[in-house]
């Protein structure tokens, strides 16, 4: 593992440059979201002269972010998982196969990524209002499972050809049939590759605005892009507001990094792919 | 061959859950489609009128004038949803043409509701009471061909606003012509600060001040300009638009606007407006209000932008602002328009204007306004002309701000005209 | 005939919610594009190609294309450059490498509208924090409207983007990298593989799924690139960083024509995929199969 940790004195300097360049933004969040709305007039990175908690306590409130928070867990939650399972599903076969049908099929998938959305917002609408899901949770958690899956597919099709097919073949010698092989033995392997998407996703879908705006507009069914876009005005936003927001809808975030950041560490420390 | 009997079971479920799933799909489509009337036995139950509204300035107190007209009429229940204002129009354009319409929504005054009219989309309100008692110009932008198509509720105004308290130390009075104008403008300068605040960054920005110079270059003496650029008797190059671009840039290269003000936020401007680093700024009324949450001691007034030669009238842009307009197809038109007829009543109308800080439009209803409005409400009264864009056909505008940019960025005047009447010319043939 | 009844199973549950929720949805946009629709009217009329001839002559059209390209290109090489470099700086357990992956990852929280709020006063001209840090270090010299200047907006653009989404094709690279087997590693060290000959010999070609994927989805992404322009810019100054989303995002919002902004999706479309082809034909070429 040494070898891991030895990094050339260019590479620690990119390391460092970059995590400051990320910081300084950052401090703009914080800084904002802790002052009162008279010091926002001192720009941003002045020093708060007093900590204004209350600005956590009003965006929770007045943002009803308690339930926006449930909402966005729901959807998101249930999507990602969908997500997986489908894509790690499909592309099983799709990177074993080596027919034309399914390189099309590969390609059909691929070409969801390449839609602008902006054109899709009509149609999907359209769909939407005949199935009658409008305001309700499954119709944006297909629409994300719809635009989530051509991604996913892409990312576990290119890193299943890492995988040495002598795996399965063996597997499937000792009787043990597809699904199992699959779900037991493939789908592990690729934990960093799942743990990556569990991210990829899920912070994708977190922030998405555009989809709740159209199909979840009511209080009670919106999510936190939307709470945090409520404390914008015709004439004034309030930034204290929103970036006190930006930061509560930020945590399980960071929390689901932090979990996943373990199974990282895990899949690394196993060698990841030996088989 | 044990095994291969389980893949089919499992290949068979899964198959069925696939198929479930469309067919939870298809089957929530019948339901849409079976949608049936209110049953005549059923019309104790309350009606809910559903509102998809922009988020703009009076939306603040609507929940509260909404919870007395619920208590005034316990049939009616309002269902209030709002938008972003920048995304509101993409979500209602995608709404309507969906087939997915709220009852009562946001439009805009002016052209930009004509192709919502022209798509059949809005109830003609021509007929309603309070229609006789809105001023002539809130009839006219609510209106198309005659037929009144919103109910508007505020009026906005474009004007300078300014810091009191840098006038007042500096000795300037209020100016009442550009000599007058530019020369405050110098000595705010000399003084060590900037004089005029332009955040171009955010586009609508980019507008304002040729916004508020043509109500008195232009429409003071040519009424008829805008109807004349539809006939196609005249076009903006050639125009008083020439000068009007002219004198904005002057403004700029004698430095009495902020450093690099096309890179500038017009929330930036409004920071350092209020932390009294900025003497004054061309935008609309509205933002009084904000200034003053960032900085509640700051001491503010308004006045006209007074493009003008000393003695002339000075012109106003001014412009109703339409609370919204009702669904053409809605299942509860006798609803909506006694919601409608409630926010008209003077009673309302009063609240609402006090809470936007705004003009009234209505002949029988004046407004309580905010102390610092005092002098452009003088102004109002000796003449004003709407925003341009609520006449002009709706690919103007943003063209426009594209081209001011471009302006600012060095191009030329005589460029950006030539593109406006394209834009024009395109955009009347659409309509 | 058992074999595809399997590969069916795996596949069908995805293909359908794809097909019903996004394909056939987005097939109206190609019968818009062949429409005048205006996005609003029930009424439309058929007019054949008479959109995509108008496309070829649209300056706003070949300016957008221009744009497009070097916001995808810069984007792509930036982000991979990037990315790469702070993955194989990140590959170690030690507690500075785990804090700096999730540290990387905090800019991808961010909502647009976030993004343009700090980002404005980072690039602030007057006394934003990056023309004030120039000053503090005593070259006011370099200090630039950044976001004003035509010329350079687009890059202060393509910058924030890979500040904001970096920390993507960085984990991409770090899942890679950690299935690459440390013993590959290990023997490379042991036969006294200096540092470049063992990332050209022994990581690059076996990292090379996580480069098709970076190279190919940062491309898609470029191109279709939309929110960081529209809350940082709209476009502006003029048309100087418009690029095909933001256009066609105006056509057929701001200027009411559905039809003609579906003939510009159509050709992005059309051009993105054709690319992805070339690149997925070339790219896996160099894959290392098992």
């Amino acid at each position: 593992m040494d070898l891991y940790n030895r990094n050339s004195l260019l590479t620690r300097f990119i390391l460092a440059l970059w995590a400051i360049v990320v910081l300084i933004p950052i401090l703009i969040v914080v800084f904002v979201a802790v002052k009162a709305p008279s010091e926002l007039a001192q720009g941003p990175l002045s020093m708060p002269a007093s900590l204004e908690w209350a600005n956590f306590a009003a965006a929770w409130n007045q943002g009803a972010m308690s339930s926006s928070l449930m909402n966005s867990i729901a959807i998101a939650g249930t999507s990602v998982i969908t997500i997986i399972l489908l894509s790690s599903a499909a592309a099983y076969p799709l990177s074993r196969r080596k027919k034309k049908w399914a390189t099309v099929t590969y390609l059909y998938f691929l070409s969801g990524m390449m839609i602008p959305f902006q054109m899709t917002m009509i149609p999907l609408y359209k769909l939407l209002g005949q199935l009658n899901l409008i305001g309700k949770y499954p119709g944006p958690i297909f629409i994300y499972i719809a635009l989530g899956l051509p991604f996913s597919i892409f990312l576990y099709t290119a890193f299943f050809k890492s995988i040495p097919q002598e795996i399965e073949e063996s597997a499937l010698i000792d009787g043990c049939g597809p699904y199992r092989t699959f779900w037991s033995i493939l789908f592990p392997l690729l934990k960093p590759v799942t743990s990556t998407l569990l991210i990829m996703n899920t912070l994708t879908i977190w922030n998405d605005f555009f989809v709740p705006l159209l199909f979840l507009q009511s209080k009670q069914a919106r999510t936190i892009p939307l709470s945090i876009y409520s404390f914008t005005g015709e004439f004034v936003n309030q930034w204290n507001l929103i970036f006190a927001a930006v930061i509560i809808g930020s945590l399980p975030l960071i929390l689901l990094f932090l979990v996943l950041q373990k199974q990282f560490i895990q899949g690394m420390a196993s060698g990841a792919v030996k088989g | 061959m044990k095994p291969f009997q389980r893949f089919k079971k499992t290949s068979m479920l899964s198959a069925m859950a696939a198929l479930a799933l469309t067919a939870t799909a298809c089957g929530g489509a019948g339901g849409a489609g079976g949608k049936t009337g209110t049953p005549a036995g059923k019309q104790n139950e309350p009606v809910t009128l559903k509102l998809y509204m922009a988020n703009t300035s009076d939306m603040a107190i609507m929940p509260e004038v909404n919870r007395k007209f619920e208590e005034q009429n316990p049939g009616i229940k309002i269902d209030l949803q709002t938008a972003p204002v920048d995304q509101f129009e993409t979500v209602i354009k995608t709404k309507l043409a969906s087939g997915d319409a709220p009852d009562i929504f946001t439009i805009y005054a002016g052209t930009k509701k004509d192709s919502f009219v022209k798509a059949g989309y809005l109830m003609d309100l021509s007929d309603q009471p309070w229609v006789s008692r809105l001023t002539d110009g809130a009839k006219e932008v609510s209106s198309k061909d005659g037929k009144v198509y919103g109910l508007p509720n505020r009026q906005n105004v474009i004007g300078v606003i300014y810091n009191k308290k840098i006038f007042n130390n500096l000795g300037i009075a209020v100016p009442t012509n550009w000599d007058e104008f530019l020369a405050a403008c110098q000595k705010i300068k000399d003084a060590g600060i900037t004089p005029l605040g332009l955040g171009m960054k955010d586009q609508f920005v980019t507008q304002l001040v040729p916004y508020a110079m043509a109500p008195s270059a232009i429409y003071r003496n040519q009424p008829d300009f805008d109807k004349n650029m539809y006939a196609g008797k005249i076009t903006f190059t050639g125009s008083p638009w020439e000068q009007m671009m002219k004198d904005y840039l002057e403004l700029n290269e004698k430095g009495y606007f902020n450093k690099d003000p096309l890179g500038t936020s017009n929330d930036l401007v409004m920071q350092t407006m209020a932390s009294e680093k900025i003497a004054m700024t061309v935008t609309l009324h509205g933002r009084i209000a904000a200034l003053r949450t960032a900085n509640a001691n700051l001491e503010l007034g308004m006045f006209p932008l007074p493009y003008v030669k000393a003695g002339e009238k000075i012109w106003v842009s001014s412009m109703p602002a339409i609370y919204g307009g009702i669904y053409a197809k809605t299942k509860h038109p006798a609803e909506a328009k006694k919601y409608f007829e409630f926010l008209a009543s003077p009673e309302i109308a009063q609240t609402i204007l006090k809470a936007t800080n705004s003009f009234s439009v209505y002949k029988d209803v004046t407004a309580e306004l905010d102390p610092a409005l005092k002098d452009i409400t003088e102004g109002l009264k000796v003449g004003s002309y709407a925003f341009l864009d609520s006449v002009w056909p709706n690919t103007v505008q943003p063209i426009m701000f594209q081209q001011i940019q471009n302006v600012f960025a060095g191009k030329k005047i005589a460029e950006m005209l030539t593109a406006m009447d394209k834009a024009f010319k395109d955009g009347a043939a659409q309509q | 005939m058992r074999k595809y009844w399997v590969d069916g199973t795996f596949i069908l549950p995805a293909f359908v919610v794809f097909t019903v929720f996004l394909v056939i949805p987005v097939l109206s946009s190609f019968y818009y594009s062949l429409t005048d629709w205006n996005g609003l009217n029930p009424e439309t009329h058929f007019v054949g190609l008479s959109n995509y001839f108008k496309l070829l002559t649209d300056q706003d059209v070949w300016n957008a294309i221009k744009n497009t390209f070097l916001i995808a290109i810069c984007l792509t090489v930036g982000k991979n450059v990037l990315g790469l470099t702070l993955a194989l700086g990140l590959q170690g357990t030690g507690r500075i490498h785990r804090i700096l992956r999730v540290w990387y990852l905090i800019p991808v929280m961010l909502s647009a509208l976030a993004i343009g709020y700090i980002w404005a006063y980072m690039y602030s001209p007057s006394d934003g924090v990056i023309n004030t840090l120039l000053g503090m270090l005593h070259l006011d010299g370099l200090a630039r409207d950044w976001l004003g200047q035509s010329d350079l907006a687009i890059y202060s653009i393509i910058f924030v983007s890979i500040w904001h989404f970096v920390g993507f094709t960085m984990i991409i690279y770090v899942a890679g990298l950690q299935s690459v087997p440390s013993e590959v590693y290990e023997a490379a060290y042991i036969d006294g593989a200096g540092r470049w000959s063992m990332f050209k010999n022994v990581t690059f070609p076996l990292i090379a799924p996580s480069f098709t994927v970076n190279m190919i989805v940062n491309m898609i992404v470029g191109i279709k690139i939309f929110d960081t322009i529209f809350v940082m810019t709209n476009g502006g100054p003029g048309t100087s960083t418009e690029n095909l989303s933001i256009l066609l995002y105006r056509q057929a919002f701001s200027f009411d024509r559905m039809g003609y902004a579906s003939a510009i999706a159509v050709v992005m479309f059309m051009t993105i995929l054709i690319l992805s082809i070339v690149q997925i034909t070339l790219l896996r070429k160099r894959e290392v199969e098992y």
